[in-house]
């Protein structure tokens, strides 16, 4: 797995980056008595086109400043950060980053501009300056790239959390982009909106060939993830295959995450003489192994 | 229904006056404003009546959801009858009671100023039934759009009110479940003097406050992130088209119009001929 | 008894083009010391249920009777029936406003016109129950709190009434695992201490199968299912029609079952079926070596 990603294009480099919120002098004080920082600290990683990506970690593991930092939203206080080549932090390049990576966030309710659908999915091309004709035809693409083209000229104001999602990822799409990064765009989502999300974007990744980066800390999200690599106190701590990441239990409980229930059961049953793949995901499969083993 | 408010009063159909370009509309209701006010007689009323009817029948919207629009107005039009019956004096005195006097003259003046704004308001809710709001933020956008010339803010003005209409129900949501939580924890929004009540209302106030302000923090955030970057440069995915029937709408109204305007200049002509048009 | 729910109905805009039967004949009982799970899909009428239950919607039709206390009677008693009934919103930070830690939790013993040494003593009582330092965070102002905090501040300003009935509508939305499960294990000390009876709404069933010993099941304004989730769980086939989850090991367990391999109905955490699990394989290690 690992040598297939090796080579493919890198299209997001992050080296040495490190930023930190400060809001007081006295914040300051406690982060050098304290070991975990607010943000994220010499943190490097590369991100490859094509390959589904999750980034791990709670609340406050700096996780979302390094979204943030892959389309300029932040700027690293020190280290770069370079995205097809264009540098972030250089004021006349951002806009070629943020074409290139689009972001959709938490709060399905405050990423939407417009009280029409399609009017909020063109919000992207009308400010790239894309022709008329051209943006109608993008708009009608991304809609029905999300499946959502029924509600083009409806409000969002009676959608469910993962319809409004949706509609946020195609505005998203309507830009053209080569990454999505979806920062924590499940959690407030409930499990069927959340299945809704995670479908439209492995599809995205699959049939468009979109980079796709989520950020999550559900860790049953990112079974389908080519690479998991989890953060914690603004660090990277762990990084490779779902199944590389959930072998270190002990690890992932460290970095205050939790096993999937399934890999959690294997992982006992195995260890007590069960003949049952611990790296297994499937419940099925799980099951049968249960039976033949007892 | 207030939810809703991206719809405003719209009522959904596809009629003649539905379809035709915003901002025609709005500079046809601005001419018809205007208009009426040139209208002195009460055939000339009754000729706008009859326009008024038509455009009512052209743009499929039930008369009583026009005829429901006057009622924000009620209070004002009762308050300037009474005001014009008893301060304008001329003509014969029909009542006399006190200090108070009716008068013929101030009996026909209140009677044209009801008229006239009855006219007024129900042709400027044809505007609204038949156009969305958002609708008209476009058509006004690009109307002003000449002001860019002396630096006025065109763009930034249309994106204010278009964000505006998008948050009004997440925010009216908002304060229905900031109320019910504090109610649950047993606050009384009911009794009290005034001033009493006006304190209950601080723990939705500053609630709704502070997330206003988080929700205008994302969203620029998610602004930014979709290359926002001002007018400049931008293009805009709905092209407002004048067609056939706003050239028809417009000729409509303006022969109406035009007709009615021309009897005040020909009146010296045709009044010793038909007294009755004048009146 | 603690609730008692007989035949309620509730129609949202009755008589207008945007009537919604919001509940059907609902009936349901909920004893002292239960933890009830409410779950069913958006829509499916279990947030008009609960908010019926402190009185903050109105009834319409129907018997609702919350620990002696009569909402069907024309004059209801709002006060002793919101300091009976705690209820605790979706994402309750989101309902802070005061100035200090210590007033915002006060707001609701103040409003039930309590005297200041009793709200004293609740306040601090609350502050702690919900694990945060009295001294350290008392005169903050909840918005330098983190997340985490500010719900349980929310939490304690409920709390604070001391409600015998808490009611919490979705109480780990967007958290963490780390702080879900802490919430959690608040939720659980609350309900050995100062209330006895928990309502919770809830859209994760492997936590609803985890904690909750009673399970109404919302679909389509009525309760379909009231049940302990050991026996509801087993149904399936009915629950993936409603559009429901079924939690992760209660799959398994009827996979299992339907192979014929016995295992007990409680097996909904990863702890009990693995215990089981290893037990059975035992046991017919044993059987093999007698026979």
């Amino acid at each position: 797995m690992y040598l297939v990603l090796e080579n493919k294009k890198e299209i997001i480099s992050v080296q040495n980056a490190t930023y930190i919120y400060r809001t007081s002098a006295e914040d300051e004080a406690k982060e050098t008595a304290a070991k975990a920082v607010n943000g994220v600290q010499d943190v490097s990683l590369s991100v490859y086109e094509g390959e589904f990506l999750a980034l791990v970690g709670h609340n406050g593991s700096g996780k979302s400043t390094l979204a943030k930092l892959f389309n300029g939203l932040l700027l690293p206080q020190s280290g770069r950060v370079t995205v097809f080549g264009y540098d972030t932090k250089k004021s006349d390049e951002v806009f070629e980053v943020r074409r290139r990576v689009g972001m959709v966030f938490q709060n399905p309710d405050n990423q939407m501009v417009a009280s029409i659908v399609e009017d909020d999915v063109a919000f992207g091309p009308e400010n790239i300056g894309v022709p008329q004709p051209e943006i109608v035809e993008r708009v009608k693409w991304a809609l029905s790239a999300v499946k959502m083209s029924d509600y083009a000229d409806k409000t969002p104001t009676r959608m469910s959390g993962g319809q409004k999602q949706r509609v946020a990822i195609a505005g998203v799409l309507a830009l053209k982009p080569s990454v999505i990064v979806l920062d924590e765009s499940t959690a407030m989502l409930d499990p069927q909106g959340r299945k809704e999300v995670l479908d439209t974007v492995k599809r995205l990744n699959k049939e468009e060939n979109i980079t796709i980066i989520l950020i999550t800390h559900f860790m049953d999200e990112v079974l389908d993830a080519d690479r998991v690599i989890a953060l914690d106190g603004g660090k990277i701590v762990m990084e490779g295959t779902p199944v590389e990441i959930f072998r270190q239990e002990d690890k992932i409980k460290e970095t205050g995450l939790e096993l999937p229930i399934i890999c959690d059961l294997a992982h006992k049953l195995a260890d007590n003489g069960f003949d049952v793949d611990a790296d297994n995901f499937d419940l099925e499969k799980l099951g049968e192994e249960i039976c033949q083993s007892l | 229904m207030f939810r809703d408010v991206a719809f405003g009063q719209y009522y959904p159909a596809k009629s003649f006056i539905h379809k035709m370009d915003a901002r025609i509309k709005i500079v046809l209701s601005l001419l018809y404003m205007v208009g009426i006010f040139f209208i002195q007689s009460f055939f000339g009323f009754g000729v706008i009546f009859v326009f008024l009817a038509l455009m009512i029948i052209a743009s499929r919207v039930p008369f009583k959801s026009v005829v429901k629009s006057i009622k924000p107005i009620l209070i004002l039009l009762v308050f300037t009858t009474i005001l014009n019956l008893f301060f304008v004096s001329s003509g014969d005195v029909l009542v006399e009671w006190w200090i108070f006097r009716i008068t013929y003259g101030g009996l026909i003046f209140a009677g044209k100023m009801i008229l006239r704004l009855l006219l007024l308001v129900m042709g400027a809710s044809i505007l609204t039934l038949t156009t969305t709001p958002v609708d008209l933020t476009h058509a006004i956008e690009k109307l002003l759009k000449p002001l860019n010339v002396i630096h006025f803010p065109v763009h930034e003005l249309a994106l204010i009110m278009s964000i505006t209409l998008r948050f009004i129900p997440s925010l009216m949501d908002e304060t229905d479940r900031i109320i019910r939580a504090q109610k649950a924890r047993g606050a009384d929004f009911e009794s009290g003097n005034i001033f009493k009540r006006a304190k209950a209302f601080i723990p939705i106030l500053i609630p709704l406050l502070i997330g206003a302000f988080k929700r205008a923090d994302e969203l620029a955030i998610a602004m930014d992130s979709r290359c926002y970057k001002g007018a400049k440069g931008r293009t805009k995915m709905k092209i407002l088209k004048a067609g056939w029937r706003d050239f028809v709408g417009s000729l409509v109204l303006l022969i109406f119009f035009g007709g009615v305007i021309a009897l005040n200049f020909l009146q010296p002509q045709l009044e010793p001929a038909l007294p009755w048009m004048f009146l | 008894m603690s609730i008692v729910v007989k035949n309620l109905n509730f129609v949202y805009n009755p008589k207008s083009p945007f009537e919604k039967h919001a509940l059907v004949d609902v009936n349901l009982t909920v004893d002292d010391g239960d933890f009830l799970a409410v779950i069913g899909h958006t829509g499916s009428g279990k947030s008009t249920f609960i908010q019926h239950l402190n009185g903050l919607i109105k009834l319409q039709d129907g018997v609702i009777n919350v620990d002696g206390i009569d909402l069907s009677l024309k004059k209801v008693d709002f006060k002793k029936l919101r300091g009976t009934v705690g209820m605790v919103f979706q994402y309750p930070e989101y309902q802070l406003f005061a100035d200090t830690v210590y007033n915002d939790v006060a707001f609701g013993p103040k409003n039930l016109k309590l005297s200041k040494e009793e709200i004293d003593e609740r306040v601090k009582e609350a502050i702690s129950l919900v694990g945060l330092n009295f001294d350290y965070v008392s005169q903050k102002s909840p918005f330098e709190l983190s997340g985490g905090e500010k719900r349980r501040v929310a939490i304690a300003g409920v709390i604070a009434m001391r409600p015998k009935i808490l009611i919490l509508d979705e109480p780990t939305a967007g958290l963490d695992p780390q702080g879900k499960k802490e919430i959690l294990g608040l939720v659980t000390k609350l309900r050995q201490t100062t209330s006895p009876t928990i309502i919770m709404i809830n859209h994760d069933m492997n936590e609803v199968a985890r904690y909750a010993t009673k399970v109404a099941v919302f679909d389509m304004g009525s309760v379909v299912f009231a049940e302990p989730p050991q026996q509801l769980f087993k149904k399936q086939e009915q629950l993936v029609k409603m559009g429901l989850d079924i939690p992760t090991l209660a799959k398994l367990r009827n996979m299992l079952v339907s192979k014929g391999i016995n295992l007990p109905d409680d097996c909904l955490t990863v702890e009990r079926m693995a215990e089981e699990l290893i037990k059975l394989k035992k046991r017919r290690q044993d059987e093999c070596s007698e026979t």
